[in-house]
């Protein structure tokens, strides 16, 4: 019984998300059932599932949208690796991103000790064991804040992959993670990495392999902070709040110990379909999950298959069971997949072709995806990263550039070009924002998707500038009107204190900011019309009558000396804007010191501070006389300490 | 152990197979013994009264296997011992109930014997008996190989004689090991790049107090020249008498050759395969692993070249001086008396249903 309970705590639990929550691969896939699209005729969950299996995983937790378990169950039970492990299933419809799964995970209490995390979408082969044992003892000696560790890939090709743009700072002697940034160009180092470290790496080769590994301290994380949606989010939000949440992240680069691919667009999946075929998954390669024959210029042959003698199979080929080849086709870098039947002098150079496709002859067909079922009838030409839909007619001498074709017209947003084949034209619709960040496959001789990547990313860094003011600025304004509704309902001033801390914890304001933007708030409670109705004297006791109100709040933020200091610049900064506040700020001030809010100490060093601007001197030469009485006070009291000594 | 409990024999193969894919059992005397476990338990649950029921059972599982699992030799080996040790017994129950008993087939007799093809129709009793006690002898075989072939090390083995070895093999290690109780000798091991087994086994000796220096493979003609006999471990050998072998043997053997020095490969019988290379881009005769040990992933050049990493080499015949096996010494040329003894030549082609 003892020894049953004991094996049940050191089971290793793997959780894999079987959902994107992109639309990357649209049309050839959609989001829900992503993980089935196949690479090298094998959906993506299978190498997912077999590395698991490979590195002595057995209980696996698959989550997907409801929409799609039926499928990715039934997907499962054919996979060969999967039938040894135990793959329990959940599903949710409210999960919207990343950060929803885990809350639902924690929801439903599944998780029992640390997990291994991933995607239904990483390729490769990894020892996720030793991984996992490092983590153990790291959170059992070193650090008891590490939560998880985060596994990189060092990148093949830094100058081209995309995957790349991303800089991370780690310790170099124990692998912390001490800054995450995913902008391009130019970025800010915080000195202070530096400066508490002996030595840090600056990295910018590292690819995400979407494979971290978290203690169980991770669901209850993500639940708490509500606004983490990805990953990238967890990952600022706990280098932000690090004291805070008391939580560490490890990072683990990958390099000649294992090979962890993610497919998640058409680049990384060509780029890791290429891996495959070469063989950096191995034993993950087509011949021995499957039934292939391998020749030499990593060209796959399937069972079963009709080469006409004249056909030309070039380098990096795959050619699925029950495929037939007409004569004088060529055919390169390619995978076909099963049961297609291509026709005579049909050129196929760095495409896709899943199940089922029918080419017919003379048609060309290049950088592009075709879905399953499809037919292209003759002489028509695809190229330039053009993705097909399952079961699209494509009718003779159609020539198509950088198009996404579908077999229906379901939103009736789509251009009619055949029967069955309707243009996706990304401009024209209104959920283009979606899809601005699809790319197609890249090609070696134009660089379209390379132009949008660029383009898109000058709006990510904006985006991202802009973001930090906005957190603070939404987080003052929850403060105003936590605080309005607080003084006219009369809540209990704790109540107060509580709500101001969960909006600081929900736009990660850190603790100075925090002090600086109450008192501001505390300040700034009457609107302005109010404002103009009372005069100096009204006006200062109803912000008086206010302050004592929030006493306790103001007990609660207004601490030390740092905090002091917050607080007589959030004052200065008010009375900036406001000529009322301008005139009583000396009241206030004297007013805080007498309720031991502010200390003395700091209220001197505060008007000792050299200040540039006119305004700041007007306000400490207003301040001289208060200064100058609590000169006296400190000088009176020390008399009188030594009268008494 | 095979947890064999309350299995259908679908799942025993489909686990085995699995097994093998994801390389939980890495040396060849593991699969061995697990094939031979495997396919016991199948003549034990097996619903059969007449022999060939049985035969043909059993070839359909095996032919499964070994079509799942091209790359293993072994798997096949083993599977067409066990498939010969049934005939074998069925043979020597049947003539022992009619004439007088004559187990050992003499090749004066294979060649004169005419097409007297038994049906292994008739039904024999206690057959599963002698079969199982067979099955017994031939796990002994197998566990007390590497012993049997050590044994014989200090006729090949003198005394301060320069041996040169490839990589890695449990049975050249304990030949040494052997060897060094009596004689004093000195061992070069090449490293065997990408996988560096030869290191371990460097480690090993010295530990075991043999002289042993390890050479990057490169080195080795230099070396060759000094040697007295390179002495190296075999993945299987071929019908022909040629060596699936370690990456880099087959140019240890050329540089040898050369320099007209001995080659010994000590290879066990369930070693002996049937099959031939007829080509080097043939199918299911070597093993693609990943790149990673010959280069980085991370080198940028990755995505522009093509890399290949194979696990063997094929040494042919003529390169190969002696076979010692636990049965003694074999020329190459003697390999395919060896088969014809240990494999039925029905079973040569598994997927072909014999009447």
């Amino acid at each position: 019984m003892s020894t049953n309970k004991v094996q049940k705590q050191d089971v290793l639990q793997a959780v894999v998300v079987a959902n994107f929550f992109h639309k990357n691969f649209w049309p050839a896939a959609d989001g829900d059932s992503a993980c089935l699209l196949p690479l090298v005729n094998r959906p993506l969950l299978h190498y997912t599932l077999d590395m698991l299996e490979s590195s002595g995983i057995l209980d696996v937790i698959v989550f997907c949208s409801s929409g799609s378990a039926d499928r990715i169950k039934a997907s499962v039970q054919r996979a060969s690796g999967a039938r040894r492990l135990n793959v329990v299933y959940t599903t949710s419809d409210t999960c919207r991103s990343f950060g929803d799964v885990l809350r639902h995970l924690d929801a439903c209490a599944l998780i029992r000790n640390d997990f291994v995390l991933l995607w239904g979408n990483v390729v490769g082969r990894l020892p996720l064991l030793p991984l996992v044992k490092r983590f153990k003892t790291l959170r059992q000696s070193g650090d008891k804040g590490a939560v998880m560790t985060i596994v990189y890939q060092r990148s093949s090709d830094p100058n081209t992959t995309s995957a790349a743009d991303q800089t991370v700072v780690l310790a170099a002697d124990t692998g912390r993670v001490l800054f995450h940034n995913r902008a391009r160009g130019k970025i800010n180092l915080p000195l202070e990495l530096v400066l508490d470290n002996r030595t840090v790496d600056i990295r910018r080769d590292l690819v995400d392999t979407n494979v971290v590994i978290c203690s169980t301290a991770v669901p209850p994380l993500f639940a708490d902070n509500f606004d983490f949606q990805t990953k990238d989010d967890f990952v600022k939000g706990l280098l932000i709040n690090e004291e805070i949440l008391n939580s560490t992240l490890y990072a683990h680069v990958v390099d000649g110990d294992g090979y962890a691919g993610e497919v998640f667009d058409w680049p990384s999946y060509e780029r890791v379909t290429r891996d495959v075929l070469h063989r950096w998954t191995y034993p993950q390669v087509p011949e021995v999950v499957d039934k292939y024959s391998l020749r030499y210029g990593n060209v796959y042959f399937g069972d079963n298959i009709k080469l006409a003698l004249t056909c030309d199979v070039g380098n990096d080929t795959v050619v699925g069971s029950d495929s037939k080849f007409g004569s004088d086709t060529r055919i390169s870098n390619t995978v076909v997949g099963k049961n297609c039947t291509i026709g005579n002098n049909v050129v196929i150079e760095n495409s896709y072709l899943f199940n089922g496709v029918n080419v017919k002859d003379k048609s060309v067909i290049r950088f592009s995806v075709i879905g399953e079922n499809c037919t292209i009838k003759e002489n028509s030409n695809i190229s330039d990263s053009c993705i097909l839909g399952s079961g699209v007619v494509v009718e003779p001498n159609t020539e198509l550039k950088q198009k996404r074709l579908l077999s229906s017209d379901s939103n009736n947003k789509s251009k009619k070009l055949s029967a069955k084949a309707f243009v996706y034209d990304a401009e024209n619709n209104s959920d283009s924002d979606d899809d601005e960040d699809v790319r197609g496959l890249t090609f070696r001789t134009r660089s379209w998707s390379i132009n949008s990547g660029s383009s898109s990313d000058n709006d990510d860094t904006a985006s991202v500038a802009a973001s930090i003011p906005d957190d603070t600025c939404m987080f003052y304004s929850e403060v105003v009107d936590s605080l309005i509704r607080g003084f006219e309902d009369h809540v209990h001033c704790d109540n107060l204190i509580l709500e101001i801390n969960s909006s600081r914890y929900a736009y990660n304001i850190n603790y100075r900011e925090a002090n600086f933007q109450v008192i501001r708030a505390m300040l700034t409670l009457n609107s302005k019309a109010e404002l103009e109705a009372l005069n100096q004297v009204r006006y200062y006791t109803q912000l008086q009558s206010k302050l004592d109100y929030f006493m306790p709040v103001l007990r609660n933020y207004i601490k030390s000396s740092d905090s002091c200091e917050d607080c007589l610049s959030a004052i200065e900064d008010i009375a900036k804007g406001e000529e009322l506040l301008n005139t009583v700020i000396v009241k206030v001030i004297h007013h805080l010191y007498n309720m031991n809010i502010l200390s003395e100490e700091s209220i001197l060093r505060w008007h000792e501070k050299e200040e540039d601007t006119q305004f700041a001197k007007n306000i400490r030469e207003k301040a001289n006389k208060l200064i100058e009485w609590l000169k006296d006070a400190e000088e009176e009291t020390d008399s009188d300490e030594d009268d008494s000594s | 152990m095979l947890d064999i409990d309350g299995k259908t024999h679908e799942m025993l193969i489909n686990n085995y197979i699995s097994n093998l894919k994801i390389k939980k059992w890495e040396s060849n005397y593991v699969i061995a013994e697990k094939t031979v476990q495997l396919f016991r338990h199948f003549i034990d649950t097996i619903n059969w009264s007449t022999t060939i029921e049985l035969l043909n059972q059993l070839r359909e599982y095996g032919f499964q296997i070994t079509s799942a699992l091209p790359l293993q030799f072994i798997v096949g080996n083993i599977i067409r011992r066990i498939l010969n040790i049934v005939r074998e017994e069925y043979t020597a129950a049947r003539k022992s109930s009619e004439e007088e008993i004559d187990v050992q087939d003499s090749l004066h007799k294979i060649v004169t014997s005419e097409d007297d093809v038994d049906d292994y129709n008739s039904i024999v009793p206690e057959l599963k008996l002698s079969i199982f006690e067979h099955l017994d002898e031939f796990q002994m075989e197998i566990e007390s190989s590497n012993e049997d072939i050590s044994k014989q090390a200090l006729e090949h083995i003198h005394s301060n004689e320069i041996i040169l070895t490839v990589g890695k093999s449990s049975e050249v290690e304990m030949f040494l090991k052997e060897a060094a109780k009596d004689r004093i000798f000195e061992v070069f091991i090449t490293e065997c790049s990408p996988l560096n087994h030869g290191r371990q086994l460097a480690l090993n000796l010295s530990k075991h107090k043999i002289q042993s220096t390890l050479i990057p493979d490169s080195t080795m003609f230099g070396i060759m020249s000094r040697v007295n006999k390179v002495i190296i471990g075999v993945d299987s050998v071929m019908a022909n008498g040629g060596l699936r072998t370690f990456n880099g043997c087959h140019a240890v053997a050329l540089a040898a050759a050369h320099y007209s020095v001995p080659v010994i490969v000590l290879a066990p019988m369930y070693k002996l395969s049937s099959r031939y290379l007829c080509s080097y881009n043939q199918d299911a005769f070597n093993e693609f692993v990943s790149p990673a040990g010959v280069l980085n992933y991370s080198d940028s050049v990755v995505s522009k070249v093509d890399v290949y990493n194979p696990t063997y080499d094929y040494v042919p015949p003529e390169n190969v001086t002696l076979f010692i096996s636990n049965n003694g010494g074999h020329s190459p040329s003697y390999v395919y008396r060896l088969l014809s003894e240990i494999y039925h030549p029905l079973d040569y082609d598994l997927s072909v249903q014999n009447k």
